[in-house]
C-alpha cells in the first residue's frame, strides 16, 4: 500500500486533485441516515453524484477485523464499521471495560494523524465542531471539554460510527473502520504536541488605520 | 473631523444637552424662570456617551403602523419594525426608579433571542430549543404560569442549527400564537387554552434546514422563512394560511423566476437586478439548489403600500470561488405582495458575496422628509457595515453610509446600486485575507435596532469586529456544514468592541455613541415615548438611556448576557412594564457556552476571538425579567 497523503501541509493548500477527493466524491450526494433516525439510507439531494465504492487506496486497504472486537458482523449485512467497538450495557459485561483499554490501531502514527486532520476538514467535521475542533454547532472536542459519551478511543470510535441523538451523524455506514480510527486519532491528538495543523492564534485587534470611519 | 468643526459641535452638544435636560425636567422648569430642576444623574458606574454631531430637527415623521393600546402582538412591536412604543409613563425623569417586579427562568443554557408578546392579560414567551411556549398570567402578582405548550421538536435538529438553538419569537394572529420550531415546522397554538390548533412541516433537517425566525402575520396569512445558509439549504419565504396552516405560496430565494415568484409585477430599480431567471443563470449549473439565501431574519409590512419587505441571507458556500456569478437572489432585499407573494422590487446588497454579509437584517419602514420632500423610506442598517436608506415604493437607494469601521467596500453608488469594493479585502480560495472589516458577524447582525420618530434617530447595537478569512473547497454532504472557510475574528480598530450608536437617518451620520470596550453588543433595542432607549449588554447590563443624549439614566445587572429584544406593555393594572430576556448564547457570543473552547480561534465559525474572555463575564441560563416603577 503506497502512502498517498503528502507530509503535513496547511489545510489551505488542499485542492481538488488530492486523492482524498475520491472519497469525498463517493460521499457527495448521500444523505446521512442518522437524520432520518431509522433507515440506513436517505434521499439523495438534488445534484447528487453517483457513488462508486470507496477506493481501496483511500480506505487504506481491505477492511480488517479490528483488535478487540467482540463480534464479527455477518458478511453482506451490516457495514463493517457500523457495529460498536465499545461496551454494550447489559449483564454479560465481565471483567475489564474494553472501552478503557482498547487502543486506537493508529496510536503514534504521524501520517495517520495527518490523514485524520484532512478527513476532519473534508468530511465537514470542522464545520460543526470548529475549525480546530473547539466547538460550534457541535461540541468542543479539545481536552478542555468533558465528553458526553467519553473520550476513550473506543468511545470516540462509537460516537463517530453510531452517531448521537442530538445531531451527530452515524458515519459508520459511510466510512470504513480505519478511516474512523484515523479521525479518532486526530481527536486524541488535540492539545498535544502531536496535534497536526494547529490553529494560528488570533490577532489581538485590528490595526488602527485599517478601516474607516473611526469614532 | 476638523478641529474647529469639533469645537463647534462640542459647544452645540453642550447647549443641546443643557436644553434637553431642562426640557426633560418638565413644565415646572419653564413656569419658574428662575428655578430649573437638575438633569437626572447618570446611573452609577455607567459609561458616558460620546457626542459626535447635533441632533436632527426630526419633524413630520410619520409611523405607518403605530403601536396601539399597550399591547405587543407582533415580534417587532409594530409591523413596520420601528420597535418604538409611544408609552411614556416610564420616562427619562422617573426611570431611575425602575425595579424588577418578577423573574422567570427558562431552564435552558442557550441564547434567549426574541421577545415576549403581550395580548390582553397574558404574556407569551417562546424559549430556545425545545421551543416551548409559556403563557404567563399578568393579572396575578409576579406573573404565574398559566400553561406550557411543549411541541417536542426533533432532538437531532440541535446538531443542524448553525448559531445556537435559538428562537426569535412568535406572532399573534386570529386568536392564535404562531411560531416556528427548530426542526422546520410552524405551529399555531390557541392563545386562551394552550392547545395546538395546527402544525405544518415545511422542510427537513436532512438537507441542513432549520427554522429560528419570528413570523409576521398580515391579513389572513403568516409569513415564515428557513435557516441553513451554512449547510447548503435553499432559501425560501412561505406564506401559510392563518386559519389552518396550509401553504398559500412559497417564494424561493434561488431558482427560476417562477420559483422565486418573479413575474410581470417585478420592477427592480437598478439594471444590475434585471434579467430573466437570474436565480439560475448567475450560478454554475445546479449550484443554486444548494445556494442559500435563507430567510431567517425579520419581516416588515407597510399597511399603506400593502407590501411586505424582508431580506435573505448569504449564498452557500463561504468559498466564493466555488460559485462564480452574482449568485442571485442571495443577500437581497425583496418587496412582495403579501397575498400572492409576487415580487415588486428587489435589491441585491452584494453580488457574489465573499464575507457572509447576510441581508436578513430588519427593514424599518418610516415616512419622513428626505432632502426636502416627504418620502416613504426603508432603513436597512446592514450587516455589511452601511446604513442604507431606500425609497420603499420602488427600491431606489437614497443613501449608504458606514456606521462602523469598514474596508471591504469604500461606498455604494446611488446611480448603479453597486458597492465600490476594495479588492484587497475580498477573500479567494486557498489564500488568507487579513483584517477584513467588518467580520462576518457584520457591523451588526440580526439583533434589531429601534427607530424613534421623536428624535429621527435609529439606535443600533453595533459590533466593531474584523476578521481573517481563508476560503477552501467545501464538500457538499447533505445535512452537514457546507462551509468552505476558516475564519478568525478579533476586535476592530479604535479600541471599542461594541457601541449603541444613535444614527441620524436624515443626515446619514451618528449623533452619539455609547461604547463597550470589553465585548461587542448582540441584543435588541427598544425606543419609547418616554424619551428612553433600552438595550442590554453581553455581560448582562440592562440599560435605559436618554434617547436624545445617550446619558445612561438607569441600569440593572441581570444574571446573564442579553441577546434578547426589550419590549414594553401596559399591564391589566394600567401600569407600564418593560420586559427582556437575559440568557447569553447565539453566534457571536458562542464562546460563552461551555460547549465552545477558548483554545480554538476558529471555533464557532470564528467568533471566539471577537469576545475575548467572555467566560469570565457571563455564563448561559435564560431568565425573563419584568420591570416597573
Amino acid at each position: 500500500m503506497c502512502l498517498l497523503f503528502r507530509w503535513p501541509q496547511p489545510i489551505a493548500a488542499m485542492h481538488g486533485k488530492h486523492p482524498l477527493m475520491l472519497l469525498l466524491i463517493t460521499l457527495a450526494g448521500l444523505a446521512l441516515p442518522a437524520m432520518s433516525g431509522c433507515s440506513a439510507s436517505g434521499p439523495s439531494p438534488p445534484g447528487a453524484v453517483a457513488s462508486p465504492a470507496v477506493p481501496e487506496s483511500v480506505a487504506g486497504g481491505p477492511v480488517q477485523q479490528l483488535p478487540g472486537t467482540a463480534t464479527q458482523p455477518v458478511s453482506g449485512t451490516v457495514p463493517p464499521a457500523f457495529a460498536p467497538v465499545g461496551p454494550i450495557p447489559g449483564p454479560q459485561m465481565q471483567g475489564e471495560d474494553p472501552a478503557t483499554t482498547m487502543q486506537n490501531p493508529y496510536d503514534n502514527d504521524p501520517s495517520a494523524l495527518e490523514q485524520g486532520r484532512q478527513l476532519f476538514v473534508a468530511m465537514n467535521c470542522a464545520g460543526c465542531h470548529g475549525g480546530h475542533a473547539g466547538g460550534g454547532m457541535g461540541p468542543d472536542l479539545r481536552p478542555d471539554h468533558i465528553f458526553a459519551y467519553g473520550n476513550a478511543p473506543a468511545n470516540l470510535f462509537d460516537s463517530i460510527s453510531m452517531g448521537r441523538g442530538m445531531g451527530m451523524p452515524a458515519w459508520g455506514t459511510k466510512l470504513p473502520p480505519d478511516v474512523i480510527w484515523k479521525l479518532a486519532a486526530y481527536i486524541q491528538s488535540l492539545g498535544t504536541q502531536q496535534e497536526p495543523d494547529k490553529a494560528a492564534p488570533a490577532p489581538g485587534h485590528a490595526p488602527d488605520s485599517i478601516a474607516s470611519p473611526s469614532y | 473631523m476638523a478641529n474647529d468643526g469639533r469645537r463647534r459641535l462640542t459647544r452645540w452638544a453642550l447647549t443641546a444637552v443643557t436644553f434637553t435636560a431642562l426640557a426633560l425636567a418638565g413644565p415646572a422648569a419653564f413656569s419658574q424662570s428662575s428655578v430649573s430642576s437638575p438633569p437626572p444623574p447618570t446611573a452609577e458606574g455607567a459609561p458616558t456617551p460620546k457626542q459626535l454631531n447635533p441632533l436632527p430637527t426630526a419633524a413630520n415623521i410619520h409611523t405607518v403602523a403605530p403601536l396601539a393600546d399597550g399591547q405587543w402582538t407582533v415580534p417587532a412591536g409594530d409591523e413596520a419594525n420601528t420597535r418604538f412604543s409611544p408609552l411614556k409613563q416610564i420616562n427619562a425623569t422617573n426611570v431611575a426608579g425602575l425595579k424588577v417586579v418578577t423573574t422567570m427562568a427558562d431552564g435552558i443554557p442557550h441564547g434567549w433571542e426574541g421577545q415576549p408578546l403581550v395580548v390582553g392579560d397574558t404574556m407569551y414567551v417562546v424559549t430556545p430549543y425545545p421551543d416551548k411556549l409559556i403563557a404567563i398570567d399578568l393579572k396575578a402578582p409576579h406573573g404565574p404560569v398559566k400553561w406550557i405548550y411543549s411541541p417536542n421538536p426533533d432532538p437531532k435538529s440541535q446538531g443542524v442549527a448553525c448559531c445556537d438553538v435559538v428562537n426569535r419569537g412568535a406572532v399573534y394572529a386570529d386568536g392564535k400564537i404562531i411560531y416556528n420550531l427548530l426542526d422546520v415546522e410552524t405551529v399555531a397554538v390557541d392563545a386562551k387554552t394552550g392547545k395546538q390548533v395546527w402544525r405544518t412541516r415545511l422542510g427537513s433537517i436532512r438537507d441542513g434546514t432549520t427554522m429560528t425566525m419570528a413570523p409576521l402575520a398580515v391579513n389572513d396569512k403568516v409569513f415564515v422563512g428557513n435557516s441553513g445558509n451554512e449547510l447548503g439549504t435553499r432559501g425560501w419565504i412561505t406564506a401559510l394560511n392563518v386559519s389552518d396552516g396550509s401553504i398559500a405560496w412559497r417564494a424561493y430565494s434561488t431558482g427560476t423566476d417562477k420559483d422565486c415568484l418573479i413575474g410581470p409585477d417585478f420592477k427592480p430599480y437598478y439594471a444590475k437586478d434585471r434579467g430573466k431567471d437570474l436565480g439560475v443563470t448567475t450560478w454554475p449549473p445546479g449550484q443554486w439548489k444548494i445556494g442559500g439565501g435563507a430567510v431567517w431574519g425579520w419581516i416588515s409590512y407597510d399597511p399603506e403600500t400593502k407590501l411586505i419587505y424582508y431580506g435573505d441571507g448569504n449564498p452557500g458556500t463561504w468559498n466564493p470561488t466555488q460559485r462564480p456569478g452574482a449568485n442571485k437572489w442571495s443577500n437581497t432585499i425583496f418587496a412582495r405582495n403579501p397575498d400572492t407573494g409576487q415580487a415588486v422590487w428587489a435589491f441585491q446588497e452584494d453580488a457574489h458575496d465573499a464575507w457572509d454579509y447576510d441581508t436578513t437584517i430588519e427593514n424599518i419602514l418610516i415616512d419622513m422628509p428626505w432632502h426636502g420632500r416627504m418620502r416613504k423610506l426603508l432603513i436597512h442598517p446592514g450587516r455589511m457595515g452601511f446604513v442604507q436608506v431606500f425609497d420603499r415604493t420602488n427600491g431606489q437607494l437614497l443613501s449608504a453610509e458606514k456606521y462602523v469601521p469598514v474596508n471591504w467596500a469604500r461606498s455604494y453608488s446611488l446611480e448603479t446600486g453597486l458597492p465600490d469594493e476594495d479588492p484587497a479585502y475580498r477573500p479567494h480560495v486557498n489564500a488568507t485575507t487579513s483584517n477584513i472589516c467588518p467580520s462576518s458577524t457584520g457591523g451588526k447582525d440580526w439583533n434589531p435596532t429601534a427607530f424613534d420618530p421623536q428624535t429621527g434617530l435609529v439606535y443600533i447595537q453595533a459590533h466593531n469586529v474584523c476578521m481573517t478569512d481563508t476560503p477552501h473547497k467545501a464538500n457538499y454532504i447533505a445535512g452537514t456544514p457546507y462551509l468552505g472557510a476558516d475564519v478568525t475574528m478579533f476586535p476592530g480598530p479604535g479600541g471599542w468592541e461594541g457601541a449603541l450608536i444613535a444614527w441620524d437617518v436624515a443626515d446619514a451620520r451618528p449623533v452619539w455613541t455609547l461604547e463597550e470596550t470589553k465585548l461587542p453588543l448582540f441584543g435588541g433595542v427598544l425606543a419609547t415615548g418616554g424619551n428612553l432607549v433600552f438595550y442590554g449588554t453581553l455581560d448582562g447590563w440592562f440599560r435605559a438611556v436618554d434617547a436624545r443624549t445617550g446619558q445612561v439614566l438607569w441600569q440593572f445587572k441581570t444574571s446573564s448576557g442579553i441577546v434578547g429584544e426589550p419590549m414594553t406593555f401596559v399591564g391589566p393594572d394600567g401600569k407600564q412594564y418593560i420586559a427582556v430576556y437575559a440568557g447569553i448564547g447565539g453566534w457571536l457570543p458562542a464562546a460563552a457556552l461551555p460547549s465552545v473552547s477558548d483554545t480554538d480561534p476558529t471555533a464557532a465559525l470564528g467568533t471566539v476571538g471577537a469576545v475575548p474572555d467572555i467566560k469570565k463575564y457571563t455564563a448561559p441560563g435564560g431568565v425573563l425579567y419584568v420591570f416597573a416603577l
